[in-house]
């Protein structure tokens, strides 16, 4: 790993600085219970589409004051949504506030959280949603599902691609052309609607975690066949490789040369093409979460926040803030995009 | 002479298929020979004629269509590769481009011990492939380096060096000169000349250049679509040769190579 | 006055470790209807000053200093639009592998005549290319085949006709005939040497082979490190080489040996441009090696008829 790490650095600045922005990222969906200020679904009634709590050094009478703090807010015109400060209080922003219990990972108990603001005050980073729920918090719960769901996706269709695609082009032949034909079959329909078609297979009142592993296994499936499909082709040609035959001349056994000389030669292209992927399937998931066949209220993912927006005119208006889960997505994309290209970079070894 | 290999009638033909035809190619069209032990036997022919394919052929890197193969009295053209296995330690291959023949993602140590008998141990395989490595002259710091980071003519160093692992005593040598340039030919013509001294080696040398074949090889076969047209002593063949391909061929060879 | 005219041409390459010279006070003249056989080995930089003529250097190379006169114009200071003109006007060039300079989907007739320069008229177009088709030794009904329906030999027969469709005075020759196979590089060195003499065209003949280069160049020049080491006539070279590279090169050549004698082979690897040794670039690897090969390096010296860079012929600058 630190090997890899410095490879990355040294050949694409860029990738590294991605490596490092998703490792965060990652990070903060895994402790969200402990860094978000406030449950996924704790309405707040008082606060609905409020906007972005603003944070102040400075007080009414230019006091500085070391510690930030914010002040009180109150809705003061609810057709217009908007919002006023009540300038009397002062609510300093603390570090391990005490709050509810709250289990991290299940695991640990804890009544502390990263920060927050105690009493009256509320501490909205990113605003609130319609219902009054802080977005901070819900893109941190969200995160879980939006970025989970493109490791786990990934993982299977690259074990599925492998498999297949592997079998396929060592063996060719008749196992070739029949396995071939079945990936062309998931290939020949447009993905959208094959997602769409394998969704509506399955009743629409699920529970959430049901939906979420329905989702999972519905993206892989689509996505393993192109993978299959490639693998294959690599195989085929790295199996005619010279090196491949000075193996086969040296009297190495088949699954030996497969496993060290075929397998191997492929990683340059199959962990590009995985990284590259990641996103298909973070996309995957807030088009289904968009049209309401997603992950469901009031769990959140980066797409069922969006969803909330679309077609709302209000919302984009009024409270523009509401669009901060798409731009985690776009940040995730492209950073897994960028580190996509890097890998490319490190996989291949006269770079090493 | 102890004949190694008896070569009769090997035919190769690829079917070439199409959506709605199927083409036959006659890459090997009927060839016999013999190979001596301990000789140096020359194939000869131009691009296409069949001997690359001829010589991955006898050790069955390619499946013969027809024909059989004897090596040693023993007919390996049918027989299965779980048995050819053990076998195939006896007869190695030397490619003829370094770039593509090493396995990029495995240092030269390993892909010298990688074929070693399974009954040694690690440190055994250790020591043998580093010995090999400074008998084909790669420095002994430098064994644990990647294919890339050698030179072509350091990489067919340590393709000859991963092809006497099994200790051999039969080496095809595929066209393994012509990739490199003269200076670094010279080097391992010479190498070749000094391992079939040390380790009684037989080589099937496969080329297209008639200089480096008058140089090293005993007897040749001229190679011509497919066909061994002419088969002899190298000197007899090059000063009197008795078919028109190997006249043409020579003719060409040595108007635009005069021997000053 | 001689057609090309190479003076002080040094490039060099951006890295990542900085600017590295590949070619290094390369001069070099071709005169009337000559034929000069570039010769060395791989990364030597008979390539680069090859396309150093054309101006047609990768990326992140450039010319830093000389000229390139090319009947009297210096080339270097052309841009872009003149340099096009030039190309395949005055000077073309042919490659290794025909194959891949000729595009798969045209007719390879079509692509001669495209190279055509001006001429308007479509018929005249069209007997202009079925006149140089005939010369190249081809027949009129290859024009409308298309390039994989043709052989290596054939291929590399359209590539010369193209290069000579507009009758050039400088044909830079790469490698011509080294992907080709022994019958059939015989015949494209005939067919060269025929062309040459109608055509009044002078050749740069870019090879590694020194024997062929022999063969057909009226002169050699032997290029090492990025530098022509010795310029001398063909009949002389074989004779007697000057710089200890060319001796040794000559000494690699198998068939001065007899069966099974060692072959006195240079020692060592062809040095890459980053890792040059100081001094002389051949130093690490010659017999000869004096204390003054690694402090400097040698400048051209004129020995009879040859000019060589060697120190054995004395270390003083002479004209």
């Amino acid at each position: 790993m630190r090997i890899f790490l410095r490879r990355l650095k040294k050949t694409n600045k860029i990738s590294f600085i991605s490596f490092w922005i998703i490792v965060f990222l990652y990070l903060l969906a895994i402790f969200a219970d402990f860094v978000s200020p406030y449950p996924y679904d704790l309405q707040h009634r008082d606060y609905p589409m409020a906007p972005p709590t603003k944070i102040h050094f400075f007080d009414k009478e230019g006091k500085f004051h070391l510690r930030p703090f914010v002040y009180k807010t109150e809705l003061v015109n609810v057709a217009f949504n908007e919002y006023r400060e009540d300038y009397s209080k002062i609510y300093p922003i603390k570090l391990f506030v005490k709050g509810k219990k709250r289990k991290i990972l299940g695991i640990f108990e804890t009544d502390r959280y990263l920060f927050g603001v105690e009493g009256e005050g509320k501490i909205f980073l990113f605003g609130t949603d319609i219902h009054g729920r802080d977005i901070f918090s819900r893109i941190l719960y969200g995160a879980r599902i939006s970025l989970s769901i493109g490791i786990i996706g990934v993982s299977i269709s690259f074990f599925l691609g492998l498999l297949i695609g592997g079998i396929s082009g060592y063996f060719g032949g008749k196992v070739d052309a029949f396995l071939m034909r079945i990936v062309e079959i998931f290939m020949m329909f447009p993905s959208f609607y094959l997602m769409l078609a394998l969704r509506a297979a399955f009743p629409i009142n699920l529970s959430s975690i049901q939906v979420y592993l329905l989702i999972v296994v519905i993206l892989s499936l689509i996505g393993w066949a192109s993978l299959a499909r490639i693998i294959r082709g690599m195989v085929l040609s790295i199996k005619e490789e010279e090196y491949v035959q000075a193996a086969r001349a040296l009297g190495i056994p088949t699954y030996r040369i497969v496993l060290k000389h075929v397998i191997p030669n492929t990683f340059s292209y199959t962990i590009t093409a995985l990284t590259l992927s990641v996103p298909g399937y973070i996309l995957g998931e807030s088009a289904l979460s968009l049209l309401g066949l997603g992950i469901q209220e009031p769990y959140p993912s980066w797409g069922n926040m969006l969803s909330v927006c679309i077609g709302n005119l209000r919302v984009l208006t009024n409270a523009p803030w509401m669009l901060i889960p798409g731009f985690f997505i776009f940040l995730t994309i492209i950073c897994f995009n960028f580190l996509g290209d890097g890998i490319r970079d490190i996989f291949d070894p006269k770079k090493w | 002479m102890e004949i190694l290999w008896k070569i009769e009638n090997l035919k190769k033909i690829y079917e070439v298929k199409s959506e709605f035809t199927k083409k036959k190619v006659v890459a090997i069209d009927g060839v016999s020979f013999e190979i001596y032990k301990g000789e140096t036997f020359g194939i000869i022919g131009e691009s296409g004629s069949g001997k690359t394919t001829l010589g991955k052929t006898i050790i069955r890197l390619i499946e013969p269509t027809e024909g059989k193969i004897f090596f040693r009295n023993t007919d390996i053209s049918e027989m299965k590769e779980t048995h050819l296995r053990p076998l195939r330690k006896k007869f190695q291959i030397i490619f003829q481009d370094p770039y593509k023949s090493l396995n990029p993602r495995i240092n030269a140590l390993r892909t010298v011990m990688e074929g070693m008998d399974e009954k040694l141990k690690m440190k055994e395989k250790r020591e043998k492939a580093e010995y090999l490595l400074s008998l084909v002259g790669i420095k002994k710091e430098r064994i644990n380096n990647f294919p890339h980071q050698f030179s072509g003519g350091e990489r067919q160093r340590i393709a000859i060096a991963r092809a006497l692992s099994t200790d051999p005593e039969f080496i095809v040598c595929d066209e393994p000169t012509s990739n490199l340039d003269l200076s670094i030919q010279a080097q391992i013509l010479n190498l070749f000349l000094e391992l079939r001294e040390k380790l009684n080696l037989t080589y099937l040398f496969i080329t297209h250049d008639i200089k480096v074949m008058k140089y090293i090889s005993d007897r040749v076969g001229v190679m011509y679509k497919g066909k061994i047209v002419e088969i002899g002593k190298t000197e007899k063949v090059i000063n009197s040769p008795s078919h028109p391909y190997t006249e043409k061929l020579i003719s060409s060879e040595l108007k635009i190579h005069q021997i000053p | 006055m001689n057609i090309l005219e190479i003076k002080n041409l040094e490039v060099s390459v951006k890295t990542i470790d900085g600017n590295v010279k590949i070619l290094r006070d390369v001069n070099l003249s071709i005169g009337e209807n000559e034929v000069v056989g570039l010769v060395g080995e791989s990364g030597c930089g008979k390539t680069m000053t090859a396309r150093s003529i054309m101006k047609l250097l990768p990326e992140n190379t450039k010319i830093d200093k000389g000229e390139i006169f090319l009947q009297g114009e210096d080339i270097v200071k052309k841009d872009e639009r003149e340099m096009r003109k030039i190309r395949g006007g005055k000077i073309s060039m042919i490659f290794q592998e025909p194959s891949s300079y000729l595009n798969p989907v045209f007719t390879v007739g079509s692509q001669i005549e495209e190279a055509v320069k001006g001429i308007r008229d479509k018929r005249e177009r069209r007997e202009r290319v079925y006149k140089i088709l005939e010369e190249v030794g081809l027949d009129r009904s290859i024009y409308f085949r298309y390039p994989h329906q043709l052989s290596g030999g054939m291929q590399q027969r359209v590539m010369i006709g193209m290069a000579l469709v507009n009758n050039p005075s400088l044909l830079i020759a790469d490698e011509p005939t080294t992907a080709l196979d022994i019958t059939t590089a015989h015949m494209i060195i005939e067919l060269l040497k025929k062309l040459m003499n109608s055509h009044r065209v002078s050749i740069l003949f870019i090879t590694h082979d020194i024997s062929l280069s022999v063969y057909f160049s009226h002169r050699i020049a032997v290029m090492y490190g990025g530098k022509i080491v010795e310029i001398s006539h063909s009949s002389e070279i074989f004779k007697n080489p000057l710089h200890p590279y060319t001796e040794r090169l000559i000494a690699c050549l198998p068939e001065r040996y007899r069966k099974g004698e060692k072959i006195k082979a240079i020692e060592g690897e062809v040095p890459d441009f980053k890792s040059l040794p100081p001094g002389c670039p051949f130093n690490p690897r010659c017999p000869y090696k004096m204390k003054i090969c690694e402090e400097r390096e040698p400048e051209e010296r004129k020995v009879g008829k040859s000019i060589v860079r060697c120190f054995k012929y004395g270390n003083t600058v002479e004209n």
